[in-house]
Parts: structure tokens; C-alpha cells; sequence
């Protein structure tokens, strides 16, 4: 019988854990729309049906959103205000968290240019938006200057905080080989 | 670094590159053919992880595949849900409809040297109500 309370007290703990922030590696695969080490898998999200719906949430509309299971995932604005989907919540994207080590200001974000993902290493599993740098970064070598937004996915022990991050991926992986 | 005229002259590059920006200030024809976008020769070395290609990009003109790449086609279908309340029992209904559909959203307009030059596709555009130059 202990055994038994003890598998479920286990189990519990499987289930919910505290989110973790992004690991580096989690972050500079995010950005990359690609795993770039082997500890970290990337995985895009299906985006062949996307959905829009006004007065979604909280007079938001949302913009973009794909059924990811049952969660929809997305981006919603309200006038000025812009927010990440995530199930039945919203995130600011001014509110982001801007990731340690990274450049703070993502540019804005234009959800039909992002590449939708999750990415899942021992930091944990997070959603992971990837997009261009404004306008120029859809051209040339301006495209490795990516933005990313990052939320911890799964049942998590405390709030869900979106992460903010932006880079140049040829100095980010550069930065990450010296770093092995 | 300067160049000098005679240099400019000499090198093929420089000499196309001063006549297009000499075009561009007289205000002359638009050589890009309407482009906002360009690629170089990344887009074939790293042709399965380049942004453009996993957007979806079309040849509008065979001319215009210099490097002899694929083009890459995806159909991405865009549906509206609507809520509507009901006068008489006061509950709420959602139906959703199809707006459109795609299948890229790069448009090859015009091609020079080494650079191809992109535009969004117009129906691409139209579904999602998109601005060209984004």
C-alpha cells in the first residue's frame, strides 16, 4: 500500500513541476527554427489550419491561432496591445520576460512569418515562436537576426511566464561551440 | 574604402551597382519588378532550413531560378470562427468558416547576378490580410 501512495506521490511530482527559464540551448534552437545541439529537440507545430476569431478573449482578437491537441496556441491583439495565445490565456507580449544573455527587444511580431514550435530539453518543454527581424530580416543575410517567444507548456507548479529573446544566429552558435 | 571612378569603371559590379542606384534616384523603371525581398546563393546551400522556402516560394518566371532549386508549395487553410448570440435564449453559437487558403507567400519577380528578388504572393496577401512589404 505504501508503494502504492508513494507511485502516485511520484507521479504527481512527473506532472507538475516548476517551469524552469529556457536553458541557452533551448533558446538558441528556438531562434534557429532548428535543434542546433543534440540535447535539445525542436519540433515544429502543425500550422496548415489557422483560425482567427474576434472578441476572443478579454476583448482580444485573435489573430492567428493553431489547435495544437486541444490548446490553441496563437497571437491575439487588442488596439495597441499584443499577446500570445496560450490554452485560455493571454500573455503581453510588453510584458515578456527578456531571456538573460540575449538582445531584449523582439521586433514585432508577424505571426504568418513565424516559425511554431516546441522545443524540449532538461529546462524543460516550452513553446517556441521564432520570427524575423522587422521587415529586413526576410531578405539576404539579415535573416539570421531572428526574435523568439518562449512559454513553459504542460502542467507547471506557479505562474506561466513568456520569455523574450533576439539574436544573430551565426554569433549565437559561434558563442555556443566555444561554449562546449 | 572609396572607389575611385576609373575603378568603378573597371569592375563590372561596381559599375552595375552605381547605375542601378543613379536609376533608382532618377526615379526609372523599377528593375526588381516590385520586389521588398532578396536571396544570394544561401538559399540553395541551405535550401531545407531557409526561412524563405519553409514559407513557401513560387517562380513566377523560369528566368528567374538561377540556382536551380525546388520550388516549395504547402496549402495552408485560414478559417474564421464567429460567435453569435442568440436574441431569444441568450446563448452563445460559434460557427467557423473557411476564408481562403495558400499554398506560399514568396512570388520570384526578377533575378540578377547572383540575387533572386521576392514579393509577397497576392493571395497570400489577400487571405491574410497582409501588408506587401511584411
Amino acid at each position: 500500500m505504501k508503494h502504492f501512495f508513494f507511485m502516485i506521490f511520484l507521479s504527481a511530482l512527473v506532472v507538475e513541476v516548476q517551469a524552469k527559464t529556457p536553458s541557452r540551448a533551448a533558446i538558441v534552437s528556438c531562434l534557429s527554427a532548428q535543434s542546433t545541439s543534440k540535447s535539445v529537440k525542436w519540433v515544429p507545430l502543425p500550422t496548415e489550419k489557422i483560425y482567427s476569431e474576434d472578441d476572443y478573449l478579454e476583448g482580444f482578437n485573435a489573430i492567428y491561432y493553431i489547435k495544437s491537441g486541444n490548446k490553441p496556441i496563437g497571437y491575439a491583439e487588442r488596439g495597441h496591445v499584443k499577446a500570445v495565445i496560450y490554452g485560455n490565456q493571454l500573455f503581453p507580449i510588453a510584458q515578456a520576460h527578456a531571456l538573460a544573455g540575449f538582445h531584449t527587444r523582439p521586433t514585432e511580431l508577424d505571426p504568418f512569418s513565424a516559425d511554431w514550435a516546441t522545443v524540449a530539453d532538461q529546462s524543460g518543454t516550452h513553446v517556441c515562436i521564432s520570427f524575423p527581424y522587422g521587415d529586413l530580416g526576410q531578405s539576404g543575410s539579415f535573416q539570421k537576426n531572428r526574435s523568439a517567444y518562449l512559454i513553459a507548456i504542460g502542467k507547471i507548479n506557479g505562474p506561466r511566464i513568456l520569455y523574450s529573446a533576439t539574436g544573430n544566429l551565426d554569433a549565437l552558435q559561434m558563442n555556443q561551440g566555444e561554449q562546449k | 574604402m572609396k572607389a575611385s571612378e576609373f575603378e568603378i569603371l573597371q569592375q563590372p559590379g561596381l559599375k552595375a551597382a552605381v547605375s542601378a542606384a543613379v536609376n533608382a534616384m532618377n526615379g526609372g523603371e523599377d528593375k526588381s519588378n516590385g520586389a521588398y525581398f532578396w536571396d544570394g546563393a544561401d538559399i540553395k546551400t541551405n535550401y531545407a532550413r531557409h526561412f524563405k522556402v519553409r514559407r513557401g516560394i513560387k517562380f513566377t518566371d523560369p528566368s528567374h531560378n538561377i540556382y536551380g532549386i525546388k520550388e516549395s508549395t504547402k496549402v495552408v487553410i485560414i478559417s474564421k470562427t464567429t460567435k453569435t448570440r442568440s436574441r431569444t435564449t441568450g446563448k452563445i453559437s460559434t460557427a467557423t468558416e473557411e476564408v481562403g487558403r495558400y499554398d506560399h507567400q514568396y512570388d520570384s519577380t526578377a533575378a540578377y547576378g547572383g540575387t533572386i528578388f521576392w514579393k509577397l504572393n497576392p493571395e497570400f496577401l489577400k487571405v491574410t490580410r497582409g501588408w506587401e512589404y511584411k
